[in-house]
């Protein structure tokens, strides 16, 4: 799954022309470069108006009357009620006004901050979401960090050694890709705190209760990101310019560093982007595992008790996330990769 | 740098018995199988072979590169004095980059393209502890000069991809010089280079032998080595078949292979004999000839092709090209990489429209009209590309892609199975290569099924982009035989091209010189190539590495009775 | 322009079917890998054959007994056996991840044709529907739906279906792709062919050949899917033995009877693991008897 700018940035360049190249960059390369970014900004904000619009068309294919449900979830009873009970709920919701100014002033309301109220506790969105959003930022970037770490230190000592190691590191790797997170979090849990007690079971928000719930949620990343890079490391280790490091005296650890790290880690740092957003929907399921605060048990709570402005807030947000994630991405990419900035 | 003084006499190297096999000890292949060699400070040692002959690993064992699966063994291995045979790799290290340099082919993927210049010669005298940081910098400067790099400064902050294909070959070049070593081992050093940029990188290669290091060159270009090398070994499966003087070899080859070798080289004087040993194979099938037309089988008139790159400059590719083919002929269309000669190819094909001029297939438009047109037409123009291997669908066995050349004729299926043999007669494969998949057969009978496809439909001309020059000499040698059979039983007309000039004259009856889009000169092979009026020809011409052959004009003997066989001319 | 058999670093001669050694030795991996998978669609088609006791049976005399003979996975709450649960439970856990994957897989091709095909602003409308697609996480974009719908299996089914879709679909455009501008079909070209024969007979057949590991690793992923929403109580309502409700039924009882939550999870994982090695083997075996 790796983006198509993997394989444009490694495309073979041109060779051998007759002349000699001039030595200062053509005008313009700057600002086409600055115009690139402003593409990209463009083009997440396109996807994010796609993105809520998905979430409201969604939203309307909700069967049945919405107001009778948010009366049935409040009261705990599945009735059906008269219209001129329903109307005061529809009118607080504004659900009797036609679908397309409903949408308008959705997104309307999106565009400054207003993610709608929550049915179930009638307090707006957004402040909920914000209440609760801290931990499990802290869980997923712990989680990345973690996983990038194990997996370069995984493809760095374990490519291409002996047969033993190799097999091993990517044995290693394909199997912690397919883990589910709810399995390995019990795993851990029952392991290193309930037997082992070395961390504590109901973590809370201090540092030693994030070790295990990043833990599980990086390590099947690490298996992923792992898989990518030693792919592309095992490619690149074969290439010419390797040997001629080689033939300059460099030893091999220093040849995999110096040379070779920086072209295996490119597709891997373009998953990053998709990988935040799905390092939070993990999240979820790990902050449910090892009770912890954050988003996981607001959104779970509010899918459980079909508050549809509250799951679809998390949704958008996330999407937001997944696609600024994208934009630095891309980014960061280029700063890695100059062969992209001369286009 | 300063000159080394010549030292005679006292051997830098001397090797006996060197024997390398690949894998399991107790299975391995032996690739290297004893050779022997000494080589002088100063001098030029060439390792001339075919690919698997084993040269490139012979020339890895002295840097200690050969791979963790393999194993060397020597009666002798001695580098300046030095037992080179049970090294550890920290002593390895020692020795790479600061006595020996190793210069590889193609500096595009040799060198690290996200890395600047200057660093990757930095890292050189860096790893060998050379100096503090600002030395580095001035001594990297000076290494550039050294190879002929206008604006050294500049250059060195720059990285390989924004550097011509001629300086990133002294760039690395300069890179393997760092530390003034003993001895420079080039592998292919100019393989995949122009014609121009090969003849620079040789004059550098000379400079280097002039300031008394010595070199080992590694090729399978005999023209190439011809002008540097004092002593020529020829390897072939892992063995030297011959192993003299550079001057000896040359004037009196002993080994037959040898002799082939020379024999098969294409050029100015081979126009009009075979290349290689193998006879006319007499299997013309049902085939017809096409009859004979003066109208010119393919016409093109001032095609003009514009690509826009990925920075959105446009850039014209093609511009203002125009040539006929006649029947029966070859016009031979040559230039360097990015002279637009392939674009030319596939606007010839129709595979791409241009953006200006028109082309004529058997008179009738070719450009300009509906593909669905041209569809039924297509049969009468075919193609052969450099890998055929890409040009298969790799899921069919050869017997499928031929059946699927032969859908647009009037055959029915009984007969089109007997088709398929024929055509398979005619390329010089057997009936055993039918169910083969093309991946499992070598490069040259991959270029033979290509060929046998591009018959299938019967057409009047076979558009042939660089068809031989991804195969070695003597595979080349053979197909071009081929390809030359082939025109004078049936008459079919080859627009032929190639970077190679000595293929070109070969096998070309006209010629179109490209450069940069244009063409810079035309007319028959004799005249172009051997009295060049162009500037951009003649250094072209200049450049050529001439086998340098001493007095004796005469071809050396083939040995086989059948007499040479003409390349048709209409 | 070097000789095309030579191996490129100019070393060993390497055979052109080199499969990575891990493969090699997965080898008697790969067989066992067979075997489970041929245990669990057994599980599905007659389960009776592989179950000791009725999934349903409670026995309040046997509760949340560890694993032992008698009961190899140990029992529940309610003193069912669990790993007669975990087996009746193959075929409603097997057939939410071949919806899923069904539904995935359908979208994929379409999509993934019609834009490789297509391209230009097809091609590009495509682009930004997948990417969009791409900015839900399979998980969130489920609760979304849970919460709109409400939980069932079709609920699941669809959610699931509609968040593994992207990523394939970009596997199958970028080998439209490939395929669109490969040797072989500008030669089918060159040679006459209409496009409707060349889609026919090179594009179609190639651009699918990533399919068996996609289809395989899509069961698999589906499955986890599906049960870590069963996990959090949003999947297939009780009693029904589905491997993710017993996830979540284990849930509370992590601290004394974690064989409840472990063993269900035992039975995903390797049966995830075994899909994905044997679709891995296959397309290997299928790419090192052909080339690109």
């Amino acid at each position: 799954m790796s983006a198509p700018l993997v394989e444009a940035a490694l495309a073979p360049h041109g060779e051998g022309r007759a002349g000699e190249e001039p030595a200062t960059p053509p005008p313009g390369r700057r600002w086409r470069f600055w115009r690139r970014i402003l593409f990209r900004l463009v083009g997440a904000v396109i996807v994010l108006w796609a993105a809520a619009t998905f979430t409201f068309f969604v939203q309307t294919l909700l069967p049945g009357s919405r107001a009778t449900l948010l009366l049935n979830e409040q009261t705990g009873q599945q009735k059906q009620y008269t219209a001129a009970q329903l109307a005061p709920i529809n009118h607080e919701y504004g659900f009797d006004k036609a679908v397309i100014v409903q949408y308008f002033d959705y997104i309307g309301g999106l565009a400054h901050g207003n993610f709608g109220t929550s049915y179930e506790q009638h307090q707006p969105v957004l402040t909920i979401i914000a209440r609760q959003v801290g931990p499990t930022f802290a869980l997923t970037l712990t989680a990345l960090v973690f996983a990038w770490v194990i997996a370069l230190a995984l493809t760095l000592f374990t490519t291409r050694r002996n047969r033993l190691l190799s097999g091993l590191g990517s044995g290693l790797e394909i199997v912690t890709a397919g883990l589910p997170y709810y399995w390995l979090g019990v795993l851990l849990l029952v392991v290193f705190a309930i037997d082992l007690q070395i961390f504590p079971v109901v973590g809370g928000t201090g540092v030693t209760g994030l070790i295990l719930p990043a833990l599980t949620l990086g390590i099947p990343l690490a298996g992923f990101l792992g898989q990518v890079t030693r792919d592309e490391f095992e490619k690149v280790l074969e290439q010419p310019f390797v040997t001629s490091a080689r033939a300059r005296g460099m030893g091999d650890l220093q040849v995999r560093l110096r040379h070779v790290l920086r072209h295996a880690v490119l597709p891997a740092i373009t998953l990053s982007g998709w990988a935040l957003g799905a390092l939070i929907s993990g999240a979820v399921i790990v902050e449910t595992v090892f009770a912890r605060p954050g988003i996981g048990n607001v959104i779970v709570t509010a899918a459980q008790s079909r508050d549809v402005p509250l799951v679809s807030g998390v949704v958008i947000l996330v999407a937001a996330v997944y696609v600024v994630a994208n934009v630095l991405v891309d980014l960061a990419y280029a700063l890695i990769d100059p062969r992209l900035r001369a286009g | 740098m300063t000159d080394r003084p010549r030292e005679t006499g006292r051997d830098l190297l001397k090797v006996e018995n060197l024997r390398v096999g690949f894998g399991d000890p107790r299975a391995q292949t032996t690739v290297v199988k004893g050779v022997s060699f000494d080589l002088a400070p100063g001098k030029c040692l060439a390792i001339v072979g075919e690919s698997g002959s084993g040269k490139s690993v012979t020339a890895r064992t002295l840097v200690g590169l050969t791979g963790g699966r393999s194993h060397v063994q020597a009666d002798r291995l001695e580098f300046d004095g030095r037992d080179l045979r049970h090294l550890s790799d920290r002593q390895w290290r020692s020795i790479r980059g600061k006595d020996v340099g190793f210069i590889l082919q193609d500096a595009l993927v040799s060198l690290d393209q996200l890395r600047r210049v200057g660093k990757e010669i930095d890292e050189a005298l860096r790893l060998h502890k050379w100096g503090d940081a600002r030395r580095r910098r001035e001594r990297v400067i000076e290494l550039l000069e050294l190879v002929g790099v206008p604006e050294p400064e500049v250059r060195a902050r720059q990285r390989p991809y924004e550097l011509s294909g001629g300086l990133r070959q002294r760039a690395l070049i300069a890179s393997a010089l760092a530390l003034d070593p003993k001895l420079v081992i080039a592998d292919e050093p100019t393989t995949a280079l122009d014609v121009t940029v090969q003849a620079q990188v040789l004059d550098q290669l000379e400079e280097i032998k002039r300031r008394g290091s010595a070199i080992i060159l590694i090729s399978h270009d005999l023209a190439v080595v011809s002008r540097l090398a004092d002593t020529v070994a020829v390897m072939h499966d892992g063995e030297f078949l011959e192993y003299a003087p550079s001057r000896e070899l040359f004037s009196r080859p002993q080994h037959d292979y040898t002799r082939a070798l020379i024999a098969a080289i294409p050029s100015a004087q081979s126009r009009g004999a075979r290349l290689s040993p193998t006879e006319r194979r007499h299997k013309l099938g049902s085939i017809t000839p096409h009859e004979r037309s003066d109208t010119p089988v393919l016409q093109a008139d001032g095609l003009v092709k514009r690509f826009r790159g990925p920075d959105g400059v446009h850039r014209t590719v093609v511009d203002g090209v125009s040539f006929s083919l006649a029947q029966g002929e070859t016009l031979g269309i040559v230039g360097e990489s990015g002279s637009g000669k392939t674009t030319t190819a596939r606007l010839a094909l129709a595979l791409a429209a241009p953006d200006g001029g028109w082309v004529r297939l058997a008179g009738q438009p070719w450009t300009g009209i509906p593909e669905r047109a041209r569809r039924d037409r297509r049969r009468q123009i075919a193609v052969v590309y450099q890998d055929p291997l890409t040009s298969f669908d790799p899921r069919w066995s050869v017997q499928q892609v031929l059946l699927d050349s032969l859908s647009g004729t009037s055959y029915s299926p009984s007969q089109r199975q007997t088709r398929v043999g024929e055509l398979l007669g005619l390329v010089g494969l057997e009936d055993e290569h039918r169910l083969r998949r093309p991946l499992q057969l070598s490069g040259g009978q991959r270029q033979r099924v290509a060929i046998a496809r591009a018959l299938g439909p019967e057409p009047r001309v076979i558009v042939c982009d660089e068809p031989v020059s991804a195969l070695d000499v003597s595979i080349q040698a053979q197909v071009l035989d081929l390809l030359a059979d082939l025109q004078s039983e049936l008459g079919v007309s080859y627009l032929f091209i190639s970077h190679d000039l000595g293929v070109i004259h070969h096998v070309s009856d006209r010629v179109l010189v490209m450069s940069e889009g244009k063409v810079v000169e035309h007319g028959s092979s004799d005249d172009v190539l051997l009295r060049p009026t162009h500037p951009y020809t003649q250094k072209l011409v200049a450049s050529l590495p001439a086998l340098e052959r001493p007095s004796t004009p005469e071809r050396p003997p083939i040995p086989q009775a059948s007499p040479s066989i003409g390349v048709a001319v209409g | 322009m070097s000789a095309i058999s030579q191996h490129p670093s100019g070393l060993a001669p390497v055979s052109t079917l080199a499969v990575p050694t891990w493969v090699r030795r997965l080898r008697p991996g790969v067989i066992l890998a067979t075997l489970v998978i041929a245990f669990f669609v057994l599980a599905v088609i007659v389960p009776s054959l592989l179950a000791t006791n009725n999934p349903l049976s409670i026995n309040l005399s046997a509760t949340l007994q560890a694993p032992s003979w008698s009961h190899i996975f140990g029992t529940d709450a309610s003193g069912r056996d669990l790993y007669s649960r975990v087996i009746y439970g193959a075929r409603q856990s097997l057939l939410i991840g071949l919806g899923a994957t069904g539904i995935a897989v359908g979208i994929a091709i379409v999509l993934g044709f019609a834009s490789g095909l297509a391209g230009g602003i097809v091609d590009g409308v495509i682009n930004r529907f997948v990417e969009v697609l791409f900015a839900f996480p399979v998980l969130l974009l489920a609760l979304l739906f849970v919460a709109v719908f409400g939980p069932s299996a079709k609920t699941e089914i669809i959610a699931v279906g509609l968040g593994t879709a992207p990523g394939y679909t970009r596997m199958i455009r970028g080998q439209v792709l490939a395929v669109k501008d490969s040797g072989y079909v500008e030669s089918a070209r060159a040679l006459g062919h209409s496009y409707r024969r060349i889609v026919r007979r090179h594009i179609f057949p190639n651009a699918m050949r990533p399919l068996v590991v996609i289809v395989t690793l899509g069961v698999g992923q589906s499955i986890v899917w599906a049960s870590g929403l069963a996990f959090l109580g949003l999947g297939v309502p009780p009693p029904a033995p589905e491997w993710g409700a017993l996830l979540d039924a284990g849930r509370d009882f992590v601290t004394q009877a974690s064989w409840l939550e472990i063993m269900p999870g035992v039975a995903i994982v390797v049966f995830a693991l075994s899909l994905t090695t044997v679709g891995r083997y296959i397309q290997q075996r299928l790419e090192g008897g052909i080339t690109r």
